[in-house]
């Protein structure tokens, strides 16, 4: 009901007044009758019946509703929308104060109002004894300044549930961004001892290739340090990224470590940081480093549908006895869990991370909207 | 000074390049070999019986921690990790010689003075300490090494049904086919044990995963049926060991 009338939405519009006065006459024009109806039943109570039975009474009864709803509508009714709009921003004691004192003064109007339109209406013979006439109206605007307070209640009440949903969700998207830099992978320690291990061999080896490889380690820790995981980075960054880190994966692991990542130019798409290096990371640590012969790692770009959509894939050979099941896979702490989680709040999706496997392979892989 | 004889097991060529020139550099060290996975590893270290292995932990085939488990005459254990906070918890709560890469010449020095002044320690007890390690570390062995053929290959255990002798030679069965084991079945029984085998006779033992049923059968001794279909003898003394571990 209060919507039909847009209580709730401030001042109506000028275009809509046509149709708001439209609906305060079919309004008044159908309830009128039952209105007339249940005041008779205090003073003539045969005529609260007779009122639907008498086609002159009914339309009489009809006019009546009208006459009302159009005061009442456009005092009360317009007046309040309007109020709205104006004590925006006074506080809540002084907007209550007006509101109470506008609808009390305003009901008393639009009643007396009312009564005198109907009462000077030609051929009414409608007579109230003048005190009787004084009494309605003080009534009607001790009503109208009750509704008032319940209204304004219920506003209040609905403006703080908005509030505290706001600021609920104002909370949530920074929980979300303060998990998403604490989520943000570090360089793995067993990589960086490592790498520093096969630099420690080059040394005497191969001066120039130890000198390479230290180049190489100290862009990658930049590129982790600079990378911000709360926003993200193109794709073409973190195949850049991946570019590098296997290169240092490939000294230790030669010929067992086979890569095959996207050449040419990628999607101009973005992508959470730090993503798809520790999906590379995991399928070398898994799959290739458990793999006396080695195997390959293989990174697939792909544009989905129309291009509203890209995938992004990382396959490894693996040995079959090793594959371990998916909860095992997601450990907590583990880089998996931590990719999902990152993924989860890049995507909205409950299970960004998609796994698939063949006998002696494993495919992890995520979506993304392209925009 | 005692000549130590040494093996090297990493599956990175530079790791193994790097321990070589250190360990040249060190002196009154002999490298008889190299590996570079854990089931070369178990070969080459049954061939050649070097008196000291400098021992990767993560390998292809089986890692460090798996090769230690199933060596019988274990030569002394140095560790090798480039990062494993348990692991090393683990060795030093039992005295286990260890090293960090990148390895500095000093450690590795030091490891090997240890490795001389043990080296007469008995075999029982470099055994237990080892796999006591490996279990700490690494739960019970879930892989080991079997023969097919001439090849060394590697048998998840949990595929195992059962272990028997015949003709005084250890097989494993698994669901399609039987390979030759090269450790005694006491040696098997401690091994396994903890991964959920049961001695059941004399000659066998059972994957206690694979038993379906448990049968009496004549004068106190019992039957067990095995998820292939196989019914096997449960000697007397066995028996009540296998029900309790089945909760029977």
């Amino acid at each position: 009901m209060l919507s039909i009338f847009r209580i709730r939405g401030g001042p109506v519009p000028l275009r809509e007044l046509p149709s708001f006065l439209a609906k305060l006459v079919v309004f008044g024009a159908v309830t009128g009758p039952f209105w007339a109806s249940f005041f008779m039943m205090f003073g003539y109570p045969e005529g609260a019946l007779e009122i639907f039975l008498n086609p002159v009474a009914l339309a009489w009864a009809s006019l009546t509703g009208v006459v009302f709803a159009l005061c009442f509508g456009t005092i009360c009714g317009l007046g309040n929308g309007y109020l709205r709009g104006v004590l925006k921003g006074y506080p809540p004691a002084i907007m209550g104060t007006i509101y109470i004192v506008y609808n009390a003064v305003g009901c008393s109007l639009a009643c007396a109002l009312s009564f005198a339109i109907i009462m000077h209406l030609p051929g009414t013979g409608v007579k109230i004894e003048v005190p009787f006439l004084w009494a309605i109206v003080a009534t009607d605007g001790i009503i109208g300044a009750i509704l008032a307070l319940i209204i304004g209640a219920f506003i209040k009440l609905k403006m703080q549930v908005e509030c505290t949903q706001k600021k609920l969700s104002e909370m949530a998207v920074t929980a979300s961004q303060a998990q998403s830099r604490a989520l943000q992978s570090q360089i793995n320690p067993h990589f960086f001892f490592n790498t520093l291990n096969t630099i420690s061999a080059l040394v005497e080896e191969d001066p120039g290739a130890a000198r390479e490889m230290i180049g190489r380690l100290s862009d990658l820790f930049r590129y982790t340090l600079g990378c911000s995981c709360a926003d993200a980075v193109t794709l073409g960054e973190e195949v850049q990224f991946v570019r590098d880190y296997l290169s240092i994966e490939r000294a230790r692991f030669r010929k067992r470590l086979r890569i095959d990542l996207p050449e040419g130019d990628l999607p101009p798409v973005r992508i959470p940081g730090l993503v798809l290096q520790p999906l590379v990371e995991n399928a070398i640590k898994h799959g290739i480093a458990r793999l006396i012969d080695g195997g390959s790692v293989r990174v697939r770009v792909r544009v989905e549908g129309a291009g509203e959509r890209f995938r992004v894939s990382v396959r490894n050979t693996a040995d079959e006895h090793a594959l371990p099941d998916g909860a095992a896979m997601f450990r907590p702490g583990h880089a998996l869990d931590n990719v999902r989680a990152r993924l989860r709040i890049f995507t909205g999706e409950e299970e960004p991370l998609r796994v698939h496997r063949g006998t002696d392979w494993v495919e992890f892989s995520f979506e993304a909207p392209a925009a | 000074m005692m000549r130590l004889r040494a093996l090297i097991v990493d599956d990175e060529d530079l790791a193994r390049s790097s321990l070589r020139r250190m360990l040249t550099d060190a002196g009154g060290v002999e490298i008889v070999g190299e590996a570079s996975n854990g089931v070369e590893a178990l070969e080459t270290i049954a061939e050649l019986k070097p008196d000291v292995v400098l021992l990767d932990i993560e390998m292809p085939g089986f890692d460090g921690f798996e090769v230690a488990q199933q060596l019988e005459n274990p030569p002394a254990i140095v560790f090798v990790t480039a990062y494993d906070e348990y692991a090393v918890r683990a060795f030093e709560a039992n005295a286990i010689d260890y090293l960090l890469k990148p390895v500095r010449p000093e450690r590795l020095e030091r490891a090997l003075a240890r490795v001389r002044k043990r080296l007469g320690a008995p075999d029982a007890a470099k055994v237990r300490e080892l796999r006591e390690v490996a279990r700490e570390r690494g739960g019970p062995l879930q892989r080991i090494a079997a023969r097919r053929g001439k090849r060394i290959v590697i048998v998840p255990v949990r595929d195992i049904v059962r272990i028997e002798i015949e003709d005084k030679l250890v097989f494993a069965v698994t669901a399609n086919e039987r390979l030759l084991i090269e450790k005694t079945i006491t040696e098997l029984e401690a091994m396994l044990e903890p991964a959920g085998f049961l001695r059941i006779s004399r000659g066998e033992l059972v994957n206690l995963e694979t038993v379906k049923e448990l049968l009496p059968w004549f004068s106190g001794t019992w039957r067990v049926k095995l998820a292939n279909g196989e019914e096997r003898d449960v000697s007397r003394d066995r028996a009540k060991q296998l029900r309790e571990a089945m909760g029977a």
